[in-house]
């Protein structure tokens, strides 16, 4: 029953033997935001804290600003945002299946969660239909989310839509919660980017980025022709091995994904990308380390 | 013919037509590995130009795969070239009379002398010798056998020369009543010949001194006349020419009767030089009308071919077809 967990467990500490888990576990509690009256610890003051969590007395002994920090105690709820369009169904970068790599994310993080005691939710679905499983904290709720995540997107699923996921998450959920949207290399448009600025005043968010395969092949004729999944387009065999065409897609691969770090930056929301199952972890660790600094 | 030709072409061009649409609508349904956001492919401006070339280098093919059909059809209809030429025929036919009276040894020397030095030259032509003085004596026919005439004219010019162990050149040639018997001689020279029917050139190359003892059976004028009417063309060779001499008048008559030429010997005069003469006449003569003569030029249908082909394939695995 619960494959896919013991899928997600394994990756999770087989990959992280060092410390990662830890670091992982530790640094999660920095992604909740809310505050109790159990105090915690004093960290320094980083840019963007709220002033009065400032400590005076602990910073006039320290002679640098310090921070108090208490312990969560609400129960948050992660919602985790999926594609599964037929998109989600494609190739990614280190040429595992996209959906793989978003259930290693939506499986670590999810687990993270619910080990923290967090209610975990999701929302997926294309093009047709979006759909939800309402937030609950138990590894039998996660595994069916994972399964989701898991089975839904195939060639053959409708086309993925994920405005319209975003706007269903803006139409439906009134409370505040940790949104984790799994994304393709869709571009962001004025539209999404709309949607990702009211998302950004209710809602903490962040961003996973799946990367999409490489389009051109080093070597020349290609064994298995690409295909669009979106529209069955199948990748012409003479652009393989053309290595100007190459260089061309790669800069452009890069002027993509930096534009999209600009506009999520500026729009204030944690990203990663992760290119194969083996980016996750450590892109998980990376980003909640930056939010343990941003916070 | 041409419609069954076009009729095919179409048949080709049709099946081809709906042999693409057939794989363009697999394609549809292309199984493959799957990907998404083919845009980042297809937005970037290298990714048109890469279209283009590809374009350009089909277009190539297709190009260059027509003309490289269009030049096997060319070869494989054997192109030939009209060339004007003067066949040289070799067909002639010589009969060496030589009057062995003992005068004329010097003089049948030199002509055995210079056919044996023309025979290595020989194609095609007959000779044949025959030697007279009150009778005619054949010592070989009409032949083509060079080695054969070879030996026999080394033989008959070594006797001439005074060695007599291996052959007495006279022999026989005086069984007539008299000497130089040059009427009977000629007749029997112009009868030599044989397959009359065909087209050869028939000459006698007749070198007497003109001197008759006796009767001869047929007058020199009589034999004349029947190698002319043999198409047979006499050409005399006279060492003791004197144009005064009524004999050497009618020597030259003869001989200019059946349309070959006369020539005196003269101390300063080869012989070898008269034969040159003489069988040069004979090609010029026989030198047939100019003919058109077409033959196979298949060379730069070839190089073409071998050419396009070649650009056909470097191109073919250039595109990647």
């Amino acid at each position: 029953m619960s494959s896919l967990l013991v899928r997600v467990k394994s990756k999770l500490f087989i990959q992280s033997r060092r410390k990662a888990v830890h670091l992982l576990d530790g640094e999660y509690g920095s992604l909740i935001r809310g505050r109790s009256m159990d105090f915690d610890d004093l960290r320094e003051y980083e840019a963007g804290d709220e002033v009065r969590d400032i400590d005076w007395k602990a910073t006039a002994r320290h002679g640098a600003p310090l921070i108090k920090r208490y312990r969560a105690s609400r129960r948050h709820t992660v919602t985790f945002v999926v594609d599964t369009g037929r998109n989600m169904a494609a190739q990614g970068l280190g040429g595992e299946s996209k959906r793989d790599i978003a259930l290693l994310s939506v499986g670590a993080l999810g687990f993270l969660s619910v080990r923290h005691g967090d209610d975990v939710a999701l929302v997926y679905g294309d093009g047709d239909r979006v759909q939800r499983i309402p937030p609950a904290s138990s590894e039998a709720q996660l595994e069916r989310m994972l399964r989701v995540v898991h089975t839904r997107p195939t060639v053959t699923s409708a086309r993925s839509d994920l405005p319209g996921l975003l706007s269903y998450v803006a139409r439906v959920f009134a409370r505040r919660m940790i949104l984790v949207i799994v994304a393709d290399e869709t571009p962001i448009d004025p539209a999404i980017e709309k949607l990702l600025r009211r998302l950004h005043v209710q809602h903490d968010i962040l961003w996973v980025t799946v990367r999409d395969a490489d389009l051109v092949s080093d070597h020349r004729a290609a064994d298995v022709p690409l295909v669009d999944v979106a529209n069955g387009w199948a990748i012409p065999d003479f652009v393989h091995g053309n290595e100007d065409l190459r260089a061309e897609f790669a800069a452009a691969a890069r002027s993509l994904e930096s534009s999209r770090a600009s506009l999520l930056d500026s729009l204030e929301i944690s990203h990663i990308s992760v290119g194969s199952e083996d980016d996750v972890i450590p892109g998980l660790l990376r980003l909640l380390e930056r939010r343990m600094y941003a916070r | 013919m041409l419609a069954v030709g076009g009729g095919l072409i179409l048949l080709a061009v049709l099946c081809g037509f709906f042999l693409g649409l057939l794989r363009n609508r697999k394609a549809g349904a292309a199984e493959g590995l799957a990907v998404a956001h083919s845009e980042r492919l297809r937005s970037l401006p290298g990714f048109g130009s890469a279209i283009r070339r590809y374009r350009l280098g089909v277009g190539g093919v297709l190009v260059v795969g027509i003309l490289a059909v269009m030049m096997a059809s060319y070869v494989a209809a054997r192109p030939s070239a009209s060339s004007t030429v003067k066949p040289v025929n070799t067909n002639r036919d010589i009969v060496l009379c030589l009057d062995v009276s003992g005068s004329m040894t010097e003089v049948d020397t030199e002509v055995a002398d210079t056919f044996l030095k023309l025979v290595k030259g020989f194609s095609g032509e007959r000779i044949s010798l025959v030697l007279f003085n009150s009778s005619p004596v054949q010592v070989f026919p009409l032949t083509d056998d060079y080695h054969f005439v070879t030996e026999q004219l080394t033989r008959v010019r070594d006797s001439f020369d005074g060695n007599y162990d291996d052959f007495d050149y006279w022999v026989g040639t005086s069984n007539g009543r008299g000497a130089s018997l040059i009427g009977d001689g000629l007749a029997a020279c112009a009868m030599r010949f044989d397959h009359l029917d065909k087209e050869r050139s028939r000459s006698v190359i007749f070198a007497t001194d003109n001197e008759v003892y006796g009767d001869s059976i047929v007058e020199l004028k009589e034999a004349a006349e029947y190698a002319k009417a043999q198409g047979v063309k006499v050409y005399g060779l006279n060492p003791i020419d004197n144009d005064d001499d009524p004999k050497s008048v009618a020597f030259r008559e003869a001989v200019e009767l059946t349309g070959g030429k006369y020539f005196p010997l003269r101390s300063t005069t080869a012989v070898s030089d008269i034969v040159d003469t003489i069988t040069a006449e004979e090609a010029t003569s026989l030198t047939g009308e100019a003919r058109v003569v077409w033959a196979d030029d298949p060379n730069l249908g070839i190089l073409f071919l071998s050419l396009t082909g070649i650009a056909f394939i470097v191109l073919l695995w250039r595109v990647r077809l």
